[in-house]
């Protein structure tokens, strides 16, 4: 557990760094920090699985990479907490936009990641 | 409040949130052998109950500042909840031919989410001005 927290707090912590620097870089109602963390962790997740195997990757690795920095790096909660934002200020167009591309593109991008490593 | 004591104030909250993720995981494992990824299903929707509530005290709790906002919300919701493990799930169901549960799972996720999220915010009696500590 704890060595899947250690990785969680990198995580947490690139995911923190990437909402700065997107909130700078992007204007409008578009959640970007949140939309670019979650599809680059759904990236990473498939590298690393790619890389060490689903099922055969060690617990410890797997609680470090997966759970740990692919989990804390990415969010649910925001993602949920934005739709809500995004639907009581009546933006139907961006939300919708904004939950169709990140579970279409996070999906892809899991795949994305295993194909990269063959 | 510089950026690198905000960065370990988030990575903090993180850290503890993981751990709660990670022993739902193990929670859900224990309790339901099937398809369904209940583990990460739980962890994902109580943290969105969860941020709700924080977001509920954020914009009416004087108390509420922006290192609770980092430790709580940047930190403890988003170490919690995962969209990677959820995504990487999905794939797994699709890839194994388990389609009826992929979308139940989905969507149960969705809906639930940004419901959650809405229970959580009424969930905080909203206090008069002045009233706020």
């Amino acid at each position: 557990m704890i060595i899947a927290g250690i990785g969680g707090f990198f995580g947490t912590c690139g995911r923190y760094l990437t909402g700065v620097a997107a909130k700078r870089m992007f204007s409008g109602s578009f959640p970007a920090g949140t939309f670019i963390v979650n599809i680059v962790g759904c990236f990473l997740i498939g590298i690393f699985f790619g890389l060490w195997g689903r099922h055969e990757m060690d617990a410890a690795v797997k609680a470090l990479l997966i759970t740990g920095f692919c989990g804390g790096f990415t969010t649910f909660s925001s993602f949920s907490h934005d739709q809500l934002k995004l639907l009581r200020e009546g933006k139907y167009l961006t939300w919708g936009l904004y939950l169709v591309l990140t579970v279409v593109l996070g999906l892809a991008a899991v795949y994305a990641g295993m194909a990269c490593i063959g | 409040m510089n950026w690198i004591k905000a960065t370990i104030i988030a990575g903090a909250g993180g850290f503890v949130g993981t751990c709660m993720r990670f022993l739902s995981e193990k929670f859900g494992a224990a309790v339901y052998g099937g398809a369904f990824p209940l583990g990460t299903f739980i962890a994902n929707i109580l943290g969105c109950l969860l941020i709700g509530i924080f977001y509920g005290w954020a914009s009416n709790r004087a108390w509420f500042n922006k290192k609770w906002n980092l430790f709580l919300i940047t930190g403890l919701c988003g170490g919690f909840t995962t969209f990677s493990s959820l995504s990487d799930e999905c794939t797994s169901l699709i890839d194994a031919g388990n389609d009826a549960t992929f979308w139940l799972y989905l969507l149960a996720s969705l809906v639930l989410g940004v419901l959650a999220v809405a229970a959580g915010i009424a969930m905080v009696p909203k206090k008069p001005a002045g009233e706020t500590a």
